[in-house]
């Protein structure tokens, strides 16, 4: 695995760990946007 | 599965380098086909399906955040609410820490529309029976002292 490879992964990790650590408000983020008016789900959506 | 984008999302994946759009079109292309395909975190401690998928542009890291969820069918689908770089998060989670601590917000956070409509509802509702109170009231008043109206 090369310098920057090894870089990317610690980067990586240390993002997952700070993104457990905000649990509490993507949760809260998540039920507003579940919660939001006028979502339309579908199979044909794209980015 | 069904997705959908939140406005916000469109509004942040809008305002993206034109190549980091695309190579967000292309992860979540390959996301759709084949999710294990995609660098991917499940976000532990939330108490819904909270997850983020990663990709790089010019060696800068970029997520996007889903919530899965479930339809009347109980079929698996998902909003994508955020997506940004490493940077953008850094700024966005104190803001929304912020925004959740004011007081509006904790109130509304704890108060569900129903509830809401249901106890306006009966605050109409007992102010209706004051009024009817009120006018039995002034009825018998008039008979007890035979009050006529002029």
């Amino acid at each position: 695995m090369t310098t920057s490879n090894v870089k990317a992964n610690t980067e990586s990790k240390e993002w997952n760990a700070q993104m457990d650590k905000d649990a509490d408000v993507l949760s809260v983020i998540a039920k507003e946007a579940l919660e939001s008016e006028g979502i339309v789900y579908s199979d044909d959506d794209e980015w | 599965m069904e997705t959908a984008r939140h406005p916000n999302f469109i509004k942040l994946a809008d305002s993206l380098p034109k190549a980091v759009q695309s190579k967000a079109k292309e992860t979540f292309k390959s996301w759709k086909e084949d999710a294990s395909s995609v660098k991917g975190h499940i976000i532990k401690g939330c108490d819904r399906s909270v997850f983020a998928i990663e990709f790089k542009v010019d060696s800068t890291a970029y997520r996007a955040i889903g919530v899965k969820s479930k339809n009347k069918d109980n079929v698996e689908r998902c909003l994508w609410i955020w997506i940004g770089s490493h940077e953008d998060y850094n700024n966005y989670i104190p803001a929304q820490r912020n925004r959740l601590k004011s007081p509006e917000t904790e109130f509304f956070k704890n108060v569900k529309v129903e509830d809401m409509l249901r106890k306006m509802d009966e605050r109409l509702e007992s102010q209706k029976n004051n009024l009817s109170n009120d006018d039995n009231r002034k009825v018998k008043n008039k008979e007890k002292f035979n009050v006529r109206p002029r």
